[in-house]
């Protein structure tokens, strides 16, 4: 009697064990699935609440109804809340998703390549690069739209030059690359300085100044136009590419014992991130912390798998810097510039979740 | 063992199905292979053996005489300045990357992640070669890298993290991930270093199986007992010196041989209970 409840206990486990194999691999899987349900939820929530509030407060309800006449193309309520919706408050909270999320995602792309928590995407100088690039089309009185491209252009000529240099000392380690980063940083911000100091000081420095504490002020959709096909293509790719950068994360011997062209593969990664945060800059100027800090958070949301981690820093990194661009307009009468907010927030939370990591083993 | 034989039996199989004809064994071939850190610091010049499938080879040395350098460049890490590595006449010199891989295994001595995954997706990952650039793997590739945990007898450990498992299960775990990879030949890097007593010789269990169910292991190692427990082919690399002797584990290893490897006394025992000859280092 006893050795047949036995064995039939055993039948019973070894059907509980074949389900579980059927499920294997998947209990992260689901865990996304609910969290970034969760966060786009929310992320929605905010940008109804963004679209109601500033200057000119309207009932989220009125927005939504007005936004649907604007979709069936029938004759709006309040022509004067769907001017300001669609042609002042949308474009801002678009480019805003846009910032918050490419920043978050190439971000974690760096940290991925880099192996290292503590990387954010400026780390071989794209964003010093950026602010000289934007000084001198201050100081030439070029302008926006030249500011941007020259932005654009030499953020990315900073990141070239920071992965030249390791070849042209010929160690391709990931620790050269941090370091001619510095090098490319430390040069790019004294050549700002160099720039600063020879400019008007009422009105070319400051507006150098505004340009690197970043903002939306200006943000129009034809930014967005200009910018979102680099936004769209770039984290495409790095989303893509996110299992790859899983076995990157392991470290270079095993990644090329796995067979993958490791040079390759980490160039078109650091390519893809710098385009992504160059891109953000021209829009917004440079905003600092949350490529740094939300990746982080996404990874204590999800783990650290980049296939989930990345999307999940995306739509998380859109709703902060929603939430961050809806404060800088709506606190005081002028926008405040989103750095200041980024890091009075940021830099507490950033802490915040350390405190919660150390428990949990995560870094 | 037997569990993790059949495992391996139905790797060595789905191999066979899929990459060419079989028939004959592989067999990997270091032909004159010379390396040099920055052309200046030679580490060999002229190393030449080869290993069968279903062989296993243990590679004996001082510190800093070139053992893992070697396994790097068989690996592909490194390129040697001349000579060639090859299977079957093909030179690994012209395979892609991925190819390679499906060839050669490599399990480098235990690494610490950075980030935190789980066992099985780090077990899952040995199913990289076999994949396109921008594909993950699907839940067959799952079921595979979970049979290959379960046959180890290490299934427990699918779920719980990379990060808080102990070194000799992350060694373990490697090695089922490169069951995962199905290569036909497997380099194992120290893979006894940091493992108590106990872990160590399951872990010559384990790879003496591998061996016997078709894969060719190349291990390093520091211990010429384990040579000896093994009863394997051995290759003695000394420092300073260009070329490598291989033959028999038995025949190479003696007293006199290891005292002018290592430099220092070294006895060498029959041992009636374990029915071989032992190493054992005199009392100080």
């Amino acid at each position: 009697m006893g050795s047949y409840r036995i064995c039939n206990y055993l039948i019973l486990n070894k059907s509980k064990k074949e389900q579980a194999i059927a499920l294997v691999g998947q209990s992260s899987a689901k865990r996304y699935r609910g969290v970034i349900t969760v966060l786009i939820v929310i992320m929605i929530a905010f940008a109804l609440i963004a679209l109601s509030i500033g200057h000119y407060s309207y009932n989220p309800l009125d927005v939504l109804k007005a936004l649907g006449s604007v979709i069936t193309g029938s004759e709006p309520e309040d022509a004067g809340m769907v001017m300001v919706v669609m042609n002042i408050r949308l474009p801002r909270l678009i480019a805003a998703l846009f910032v918050g999320g490419a920043l978050s995602l190439a971000g974690s792309a760096y940290q991925g390549v880099f192996r290292n928590p503590l990387v954010s995407p400026d780390l071989l100088g794209v964003s010093s690069g950026a602010t000289v690039g934007a000084a001198i089309a201050i100081l030439l009185g070029l302008g926006m739209l030249a500011q941007q491209g020259m932005a654009f252009a030499v953020g990315l000529l900073a990141v070239f030059i920071s992965i030249s240099i390791p070849k042209l000392v010929r160690n391709n380690s990931n620790l050269m690359l941090v370091l001619a980063g510095i090098i490319t940083s430390g040069f790019m911000a004294s050549l700002c300085s160099t720039l600063k100091f020879i400019a008007d000081e009422d009105t070319e420095l400051s507006a150098i100044v505004f340009w690197q504490m970043g903002s939306l002020t200006t943000a129009k959709s034809a930014d967005l136009w200009m910018i979102l096909p680099f936004i769209v293509v770039c984290s495409v790719v790095l989303i893509a590419l996110s299992w790859r950068l899983n076995i990157l994360s392991f470290g270079e011997v095993e990644a090329q014992s796995l067979g993958m062209n490791v040079k390759r593969l980490r160039f078109v990664i650091i390519v893809c991130a710098s385009c992504l945060t160059a891109a953000t800059i021209c829009v917004s100027g440079t905003v600092s912390w949350v490529g740094l800090v939300i990746p982080h958070l996404a990874r204590l949301l999800v783990g650290s798998d980049h296939r989930f981690q990345m999307p999940t820093a995306f739509v998380l990194g859109a709703t902060f810097m929603l939430f961050i661009d809806t404060l800088s307009r709506t606190i005081t009468t002028v926008d405040i510039p989103l750095s200041i907010l980024t890091g009075l927030i940021g830099a507490p939370f950033y802490a915040w979740l350390l405190y919660k990591q150390r428990a949990s083993n995560i870094l | 063992m037997s569990a993790v034989e059949k495992k391996v039996q139905n790797t060595m199989d789905n191999e066979r199905a899929s990459t060419d004809d079989a028939s004959a064994k592989s067999v990997l071939t270091i032909d004159g292979a010379a390396f040099s850190y920055n052309n200046r610091y030679e580490v060999f010049s002229d190393l030449r053996f080869d290993l069968e499938a279903g062989k296993m080879l243990c590679l004996l040395g001082p510190n800093g005489c070139g053992k893992t350098t070697l396994l790097n460049c068989i690996a592909g890490l490194y390129k040697l300045n001349s000579g060639d590595i090859k299977i079957d006449d093909e030179s690994l010199n012209k395979m892609q990357p991925s190819q390679r891989a499906r060839t050669i295994g490599y399990v480098p001595q235990i690494i610490n992640a950075t980030f935190d995954y789980s066992v099985l997706d780090y077990v899952v990952t040995g199913c990289a070669p076999y994949l396109k650039l921008f594909a993950r793997p699907k839940q067959e590739d799952y079921d595979r890298a979970y049979e290959a945990l379960k046959q180890m007898q290490m299934d427990q450990l699918a779920e719980k993290s990379y990060a808080q498992i102990s070194g000799g299960e992350r060694q373990q775990v490697s090695i089922a991930r490169v069951v995962v990879q199905r290569p036909a030949f497997i380099l194992l890097d120290e893979p006894t270093a940091h493992l108590d007593f106990g872990n160590q010789l399951r872990l010559l269990e384990l790879a003496k199986s591998l061996a016997d169910e078709g894969f060719g292991i190349l291990m390093t190692t520091h211990n010429p007992d384990q040579v000896l427990i093994l009863d394997s082919d051995v290759i003695i690399m000394q420092k300073g010196v260009s070329s490598c002797i291989c033959g028999r584990g038995k025949e190479l290893i003696t007293q006199d041989s290891l005292q002018n490897l290592y430099g220092i006394d070294i006895l060498l025992e029959e041992s009636e209970g374990a029915n071989r000859n032992v190493c054992v280092a005199k009392g100080l």
